[in-house]
């Protein structure tokens, strides 16, 4: 009995000195690359003698410390008092990335979205294979371009298009309008109308600057970002879709509102000054 | 030889492996067609043989499935013991088979709450379902798949497993590595999906009204009962004495290389790999007058040699290349002996042509 344990006792020694021997030769530094190298080689191969073992290992915390919390804390403040962004929102991914803690380049989040595309259709799964994603240079041409165009539409909208609509409306003397437009009845149809061209060409131009950039700007920035994170199937609705569809909706009526409230103000003002 | 060297000696063959009462997993995997199925299948038979009192259960996650031609007897999606083992059951995971039954499931329960028409009724309903036809061809639903198959069994664990030991005969190995990498990656997004739930909480549960029936508690539970296995898994997966894969190769440069890439990779995820399997090996020295295997003898020999170099520490099961194929339990039987017996080409070279072709 005593005699079978110390020949177990003997084995399993060895077993765990061959395996802790094989992690020694893995690991240490540059072996992986070493090794692919010898085989390539040996036959005069061009394959890739890079090792997934030689590449630096995220370092994952699974709570950051006190201290990179409040280093977090202040960058945040620091970003929203630059107000960087045009929309005064700091970009938390990008500061986390810029700060390189769980969530950054060094894993976290990113390799997480990474290990998602090797799931995607068309991938192989293999390391160092993804695609490369847009880069945030085109991401912030692709804003500006959008911002500059909605900005340029509302201002033709407003103060050439509405403001003198609103001015010969009350003004129904006028001989510039005609009889169909100098009708009070069709304000409402007139301005749906407006606001239905003016979404219309702002998504023709979007979707032109998608094509061109080969980004989408998503609606509602991180939380869709956030809820992509949920997995097909666990909610019996498509709740990326619902949110998306809902953001984009609230940012048309959104739209309208604003129009409705220049429309009011340029009333009052008439109505102050000319009436 | 000294003590030290002994004791950094690997022995070529498995009986270290098939001897061992702690696995619980053990992986077969490499390159397309160097053997896989054969050598997991010797592997599950020694297993049997050698140890009667434990049950064993060969799955295979290849969506290309050999395992019935290999035994000479047709296996399912569900365990079904090998005929003349008693103790070594066989089953092939069938995405589409197992999309069906999902399918059929969700039919039933529709059937049972009346069923609501249109668009819903055109995916579930219907011949197999365009749900089911849909995600049959979901990128990656093998692995996802098999990866369910381990989670019924780490269920079942707790509860007394039918089976001590599951061997995986793998796909190829893209396919095998995007498998492993399922715990480590479900677990990131478990995590995730937690944080969210809890800061989104009032907003899933506004949108919870719009869901027909949906509980979220519910729901929050099951995920973290999914979470709490997935991580079983994970810590199971990467505990050498409970987890191992048996990379096969052959003695050519591709496979060679695949094989390094593959242990790498597996190192990379905390897997345990001491075994390597090669197979094909021509053994054409002494008198064998074919100038062919003769040639390729001496490529072998070169490869066999860079092996021998680069995983002295490894158990190197050197396995011959048969006259006839290596199929059904008689001649997969005689096979395997030489996993456990290392293979000898002077005293057992009668294996290569006394394989039987009545299987």
């Amino acid at each position: 009995m005593s005699e079978k344990s110390t020949d177990m006792d003997a084995s399993t020694r060895k077993k765990l000195a061959l395996r802790e021997k094989r992690k020694q030769q893995m690991k240490s530094k540059g072996a992986g690359s070493t090794r692919l190298q010898k085989i390539t080689g040996g036959a005069n191969s061009l394959m890739d003698a890079d090792s997934v073992l030689d590449k630096p290992k995220p370092v994952v915390s699974a709570e950051p410390t006190e201290a990179e919390s409040m280093d977090f804390m202040k960058q945040l403040a620091q970003k929203q008092q630059t107000n960087a962004n045009p929309e005064g929102m700091p970009d938390l991914m990008e500061m986390m990335k810029q700060m390189g803690m769980s969530g950054g380049e060094d894993g976290g989040m990113d390799q997480m979205m990474n290990m998602m595309k090797n799931f995607a259709p068309g991938a192989e799964g293999m390391a160092g294979q993804q695609t490369p994603a847009v880069t945030p240079e085109i991401q912030l041409y692709h804003t500006s371009k959008l911002k500059q165009f909605q900005y340029r539409l509302l201002f033709i909208k407003w103060f050439f298009i509405l403001a003198p609509y609103l001015y010969l409306l009350t003004h129904p003397e006028n001989s510039v309008l005609g009889a169909f437009f100098n009708d009070r009845k069709n304000f409402l149809m007139i301005f749906s109308t407006i606001e239905v061209l003016s979404v219309s060409l702002s998504f023709a131009f979007q979707n032109k600057l998608e094509r061109v950039t080969k980004y989408k700007q998503t609606p509602g920035g991180t939380i869709i970002s956030y809820l992509k994170f949920v997995p097909n199937g666990i909610l019996p609705f498509d709740l990326h879709k619902v949110v998306t569809t809902a953001l984009t909706w609230f940012a048309v009526v959104n739209g309208a509102l604003i129009d409705f409230s220049f429309v009011i103000i340029v009333l009052v003002l008439l109505s102050y000054y000319h009436i | 030889m000294s003590d030290f060297e002994e004791e950094f000696t690997a022995e070529p063959n498995l009986k270290e492996l098939i001897n061992s009462d702690t696995y619980k997993w053990i992986f077969v995997g490499g390159k397309g067609g160097v053997g896989k199925t054969t050598t997991s299948s010797s592997i599950a038979i020694q297993l049997a043989l050698k140890n009667p009192h434990k049950n064993y259960l060969l799955i295979s996650t290849d969506p290309a499935h050999n395992l019935s031609d290999a035994f000479g007897e047709k296996f399912g999606k569900d365990a079904k013991k090998v005929t003349g083992l008693n103790n070594l059951s066989c089953m092939e995971i069938d995405p589409s088979a197992a999309m069906k039954d999902i399918n059929d499931m969700a039919v039933s329960k529709q059937g049972e709450e009346g069923s609501t028409g249109g668009i819903s009724d055109l995916l579930n309903g219907g011949n197999g379902g365009m749900l089911g036809e849909l995600t049959g061809s979901i990128p990656g639903i093998d692995e996802a798949l098999s990866f369910m198959e381990v989670m019924k069994h780490i269920k079942k664990q707790g509860e007394g497993s039918e089976f001590d030991t599951i061997i995986f005969d793998t796909a190829p190995t893209g396919h095998t590595l995007r498998f492993l990498q399922l715990p480590t990656t479900l677990s990131k997004l478990l995590d995730t999906f937690g944080g969210l739930t809890k800061s989104l909480g009032p907003m899933m549960n506004s949108f919870g009204a719009l869901g027909k029936g949906m509980d979220l508690n519910a729901m929050n539970k099951q995920m973290e009962e999914l979470k709490t296995n997935v991580e079983i898994i994970r810590d199971q997966f990467t505990n050498p004495d409970l987890t191992t894969f048996v990379c096969v190769c052959i003695s050519e440069f591709l496979s060679l290389y695949e094989t390094e890439r593959l242990i790498q990779e597996l190192i990379s995820y905390d897997m345990d790999v001491s075994n390597i399997v090669i197979n094909q090996l021509l053994y054409a020295d002494g008198d064998d007058e074919c100038k062919r295997c003769q040639a390729r003898w001496k490529m072998q020999k070169k490869y066999l040699e860079e092996i021998n170099d680069l995983y002295e520490l490894y158990h190197l099961v050197k396995m011959p290349l048969c006259a006839g194929e290596v199929r059904g339990l008689d001649n997969l039987k005689k096979f395997s002996s030489f996993l456990y017996d290392e293979y000898d080409p002077k005293t057992n070279n009668d294996l290569v042509f006394s394989l039987k072709h009545d299987f």
